[in-house]
């Protein structure tokens, strides 16, 4: 297994913890990097080599203030790593969202939706 | 706001009359602590991207820091929606000027002017000694202020200060004071301040919160951003992630997409306008464009502007699943995504510039 990542929050990008010996899975903050697939292929890469040999329960967390256009394509990409990581082993996808942030909550029933599987939708 | 045809117009009148007066960035509204270190941020930020040397810097900080100052310290009596305080900044190849225009009351005209015109009237060593006379024999004004401040400006940027009045009423008026860190002549300033008071006129009628006018690249957009944040006077968290999403797309637009006509500088060259009135808030962006780029471009928007809101969804989820073509920037998303953010048309205009290009500006209405 690939060592862990762990990436700290910039002002454009979010704070990346994917780490399965402590089985900590995370993105949380602002994403709009402009040049998504540049921040996120590390990130997917990892996940596929994750997905080969995951936990028997993986708890993912997305905490995002706001994301562009350009992140959404790759948190489509990781969501769909996750419903196929739980074609074998359970797969929980926490999706945080701010109170009264409508968008964020309708991105998550959007993501949730399109790949397959039910997200927790959490108020913070 | 998006169904005003004469809006975009107005941003490329306004990315001309900055041009006209090498103005780089105005601010309108209320100023508070938080928003000045954030204007301060942006003014540095921008002067690491020109390589500007660090006197000057230090120079342009300075005076910066002393004109908020002194908008801060009197805009107590400007709270109405229509005269608030204005603050701008000019750069002329690095040659930088400060400029201000808030409310005053009418009594205080008076002795503004006699400190003003007694700066003014004094050299180098004479306003040394002046400053000292001052620190030692008067105490604080009212306000916080002892003219100190003036004479600070005045010593530091090596300029005389340039002021004007125009009445509101009987109690009030607008004070316009204009200074420089740079050698331009006395009608180049005069010129400028009048530019000024056609500016706060603009700005007032139109309901701007804040233009930016430069180079755009990925690394200013970031305090763009907090920037405009700061200006957004909205505390919802929904309208601000909305506001905030709306900028990044169409800044990141501008800076993908965005041409730069005389092949020079970092970045692209374009404006940005932020309005705001009782209804909501409108983010405009214009920069120039490539011709050969526009009917890309519109069939995009009109594509988005044409999907009923119902339908914006699964056309988000659409392009979201196409796998990107060889080279493209973005995800494809951007106008579709603005429109479902707003709920609203988004409205654009091409203004020819030259054979090759033409100066796109767009603007989204984002309600509260």
């Amino acid at each position: 297994m690939a060592d862990e990542i762990r990436i700290a929050a910039t002002e454009d990008t979010p704070e990346v913890v994917l780490d399965d010996k402590a089985n900590a899975f995370k993105i949380s903050g602002r994403s709009l990097p402009e040049d998504a697939f540049w921040f996120y292929n590390p990130i997917v890469e990892w996940l596929v080599g994750y997905s080969k040999a995951p936990l028997s329960n993986t708890e993912f967390h997305f905490k995002l203030e706001y994301f562009n256009t350009a992140s959404a394509k790759q948190i489509f990409k990781i969501s769909n790593i996750l419903s196929e990581i739980a074609k074998s082993n359970p797969v929980t996808v926490k999706w945080h969202y701010d109170e009264g942030d409508k968008d964020m909550l309708a991105s998550g029933e959007r993501f949730s939706k399109l790949c397959g599987i039910p997200f927790e939708l959490i108020q913070n | 706001m998006a169904d005003n045809p004469s809006q975009n117009n107005f941003v490329f009148d306004l990315f001309r009359l900055f041009e006209k007066y090498t103005l780089t960035y105005v601010y309108r509204g209320i100023f508070d602590p938080a928003l000045t270190d954030k204007i301060l941020a942006l003014a540095e930020t921008n002067m690491n991207l020109i390589g500007e040397v660090s006197k000057t810097q230090k120079r342009v900080y300075f005076v910066m820091v002393e004109s908020l100052q002194n908008i801060t310290r009197h805009q107590d009596i400007s709270q109405s929606q229509d005269n608030q305080a204005l603050f701008v900044v000019q750069n002329k190849d690095g040659k930088y000027g400060m400029a201000s225009g808030n409310v005053i009351e009418n009594e205080h005209i008076e002795s503004l002017q006699q400190k003003l015109d007694k700066i003014n009237s004094l050299d180098a060593d004479a306003l040394k000694a002046y400053y000292k006379d001052v620190l030692e024999n008067s105490g604080l004004s009212e306000k916080g202020g002892a003219g100190l401040g003036l004479i600070e400006i005045a010593r530091r940027s090596a300029s005389k200060l340039y002021y004007s009045f125009k009445s509101i009423s009987d109690k009030l008026s607008y004070f316009y004071f204009k200074t420089k860190i740079a050698n331009e002549s006395d009608s180049e300033q005069t010129s400028s301040l009048n530019g000024l008071r056609e500016l706060h006129q603009i700005a007032n009628d139109k309901h701007i919160s804040m233009v930016y006018q430069g180079q755009f690249t990925h690394d200013n957009l970031k305090s763009l951003l907090t920037m405009t944040e700061g200006s957004v006077a909205r505390t919802e968290v929904e309208f601000r992630r909305k506001a905030a999403n709306v900028m990044v797309e169409l800044l990141q637009n501008v800076c993908n997409h965005g041409s730069i006509p005389s092949g020079e500088g970092l970045g692209v060259p374009g404006v940005l306008v932020i309005t705001t009135d009782h209804s909501g808030c409108c983010v405009m962006a214009g920069n120039y464009i490539s011709k050969d780029k526009i009917d890309k471009l519109s069939a995009k928007i009109d594509k988005a502007n044409q999907c009923a809101l119902s339908d914006l969804d699964n056309i988000y989820q659409e392009e979201l699943m196409k796998e990107p073509e060889p080279g493209q920037k973005g995800a494809g998303l951007g106008f579709i995504d603005m429109r479902m953010k707003s709920s609203n048309k988004i409205d654009y205009t091409l203004v020819d510039f030259d054979s090759n290009f033409s100066f796109l500006s767009i603007s989204v209405s984002i309600p509260f």
